[in-house]
């Protein structure tokens, strides 16, 4: 990076930061402090809501999977505005007329303390984990594209969160995201413009599309339904409605988001303001991921875009077979850019027989392409056990640091740090609210200050704070840490919700029923993510079935020790 | 007659339409996004 990058990036992060600070005030009490006095209008909310789900791998990720497996992710989210629509509906005005700090707090009320301090201790475990690798991604896709140590990224990115979420509270995680989302938006409209721009005389948007399209790369919808193809309409309605309504509705992160909203109302309007806008958004991110793949029909890209792994093999034995791969794919490059060329002519006559007949050429270079860089993958697993053989969060900033403009390139880099910043400072937030209300203010110390309670917010955030940095550190040394901590969402969501389901809907069970029901399903779907029964987007679905399902039956076969109990007037 | 809700924008009359309305929006985009998949094949 140019020293201009470096000043946009340091300018950026510094001024995003310290508006966070200004504006957040000062904080007298943990209302103020968790849920900033509860004064938030409705774009505040969804944009932090938005800022909170949108970690820096939906940048860097979302573009590189479009380059490589096509538009299809998008199907992801289609569950997503119907789960806003429940949450409005159930999930917002129960946790705004009994103005709970955390979703956890709310089973207490309606089952027992036991029940609260389970979904409790899952979300912190879960989170916890969870924010280590939200740092530590990035971190090491942006340590090798700047070379620059990872303990030194990691700990850039944690310790400017841990400040301002310490010293501004809730409000200054909010006002950083607002900013944070207006930049993430603005530059990835520029960047990709600049993508447009990139491509070759005569080549334009249309162009781009249609030869991506031929490429198999413009498969947004897929009907079929396949319990083991993560992506397809179904699995995205069904699974994925499960899984966003589990995440926004139980996972404190999200909770303590849209709590911030200064009336139910205000509230419900952040989550359909995310309800319409996700989609079209994660569409138009991909869309840059679809147009970089286009770019790189005309321009060589490199045989593997993580140049930590190239750089391994060209040290090792193998390095003479990697360096005659790479002269034979840029020899199939070569050919494939002919043939590609051929394909844009062939639009240009708009002849059907011609464009078929280029369309089938291209189809044989890119696979002889692909061949080639299969091998150089093989090649980098045989030289090393642990090699990474998937680039896919390299492609964006490679492309990025190579070919955008000085200035565009600090500021593209700054979005990766600020989407890591904006969700890591949600869940750090979440944590200290979580540790203090459902544990320090429930169990620990009742009686306690409002000053006690408030430093020991600020604690508490530090303290997960340097513990995700610390799971962000170690989790270089295992690999395979990183993809387990990955599904273990998956792996809890579903439980809680199932909790949450049975406490809205089902009055008439009780804590018991529901707290054996909570631990016995959290084994089975454990055991089926475990053998790898079904897609884990599907373990939601089944997770919280299970609950209300067991819940039920343990409920009616159980004795009921008092009957004027069963109803606990909610 | 009924007062409008504040929270509300002027063309909304209830939360339900607003509901509906995003219901709608997800089909609607379904819709497009198949079009598009169709029209690049």
């Amino acid at each position: 990076m140019s020293l201009t990058d470096w000043i946009v990036l340091g300018t950026t992060l510094f001024v995003i930061v310290l508006y966070g600070v200004w504006k957040s005030g000062s904080n007298k009490n943990i209302d103020q402090f968790l849920m900033g006095n509860r004064s938030l209008p409705w774009y505040h909310v969804g944009l932090s809501v938005m800022a909170t789900q949108a970690s820096a791998i939906t940048f860097l990720s979302a573009p590189g999977q479009a380059y490589s497996d096509g538009m299809r992710f998008v199907q992801f989210y289609f569950g997503l505005p119907l789960a806003m629509i429940v949450l409005c509906i159930t999930f917002v005005p129960i946790f705004h007329r009994l103005k709970v700090y955390t979703a956890y707090e709310f089973l207490e009320q309606r089952f027992d303390l036991k029940t609260r301090a389970l979904t409790a201790f899952l979300f912190l475990v879960q989170r916890g984990l969870s924010t280590g690798v939200t740092i530590y991604a990035p971190s090491i896709i942006l340590s090798t594209i700047l070379n620059i140590n990872t303990t030194y990224t990691t700990l850039f990115i944690g310790g400017l969160v841990i400040f301002y979420t310490v010293y501004g509270g809730s409000k200054a995680v909010s006002y950083t995201q607002l900013l944070q989302m207006s930049i993430i938006f603005s530059g990835m409209f520029l960047a990709g413009i600049l993508v447009v721009n990139l491509l070759p005389q005569g080549v334009g948007f249309g162009h781009a599309l249609k030869m991506a399209g031929k490429l198999g790369r413009m498969n947004v919808i897929d009907w079929k339904f396949e319990p083991n193809n993560r992506y397809n309409v179904w699995s995205g309605l069904i699974g994925g409605f499960f899984l966003q309504l589990s995440y926004f509705g139980t996972d404190q992160s999200q909770v303590g988001r849209y709590l911030t909203g200064s009336s139910e109302g205000q509230s419900r309007l952040g989550l359909i303001m995310n309800g319409l806008i996700k989609i079209p958004m994660q569409f138009l991110i991909l869309l840059i991921g679809v147009l970089v793949f286009a770019f790189y029909q005309f321009t060589k890209p490199p045989i593997f875009f993580n140049q930590y792994e190239v750089n391994r093999i060209e040290k090792s034995a193998y390095a003479p077979q990697y360096h005659y791969l790479d002269r034979q794919y840029s020899q199939a490059f070569e050919r494939k850019k002919i043939k590609t060329n051929e394909l844009i002519k062939a639009f240009d006559s708009k002849d059907q027989t011609e464009i078929d007949r280029a369309q089938d050429a291209l189809k044989v270079a890119d696979i002889q392409s692909r061949m080639i860089r299969q091998q150089a993958i093989d090649l980098m697993k045989k030289n090393s056990n642990g090699a990474d053989g998937n680039d896919t969060n390299y492609v964006f900033l490679t492309f990025v640091t190579q070919y955008l403009p000085k200035g565009l390139i600090g500021l593209l880099v700054a979005i990766i740090f600020l989407a890591s910043m904006g969700s890591t400072a949600s869940a750090l937030n979440s944590l200290a609210s979580t540790s203090v209300i459902d544990i320090y203010k429930r169990i620990i110390n009742k009686e306690a200050s409002e000053k006690n309670y408030l430093n020991a917010c600020r604690l508490a955030t530090i303290f997960w704070g340097v513990v995700c940095i610390g799971m962000a550190l170690y989790a270089s040394r295992i690999g395979n840490l990183l993809e387990a901590v990955n599904e273990l969402g998956s792996y809890i969501y579903g439980t809680i919700l199932g909790v949450f389901v049975v406490a809205f809907y089902l009055k008439k069970i009780k804590g018991n029923a529901v707290f054996i029901a909570a631990a016995i399903t959290e084994i089975v779907v454990c055991l089926l993510g475990y053998f790898d029964v079904i897609a884990y987007l599907w373990l939601n679905a089944i997770g919280c079935i299970l609950v209300i399902i067991i819940a039920y039956l343990v409920n009616t076969l159980m004795p009921q020790k008092s009957p004027d109990l069963l109803e606990p007037g909610l | 007659m009924k007062r409008h809700n504040p929270d509300l924008p002027s063309f909304i009359r209830n939360w339900n339409q607003f509901y509906g309305v995003v219901a709608a929006w997800l089909v609607f985009l379904i819709l497009v996004f198949w079009l598009i998949t169709k029209f690049f094949e």
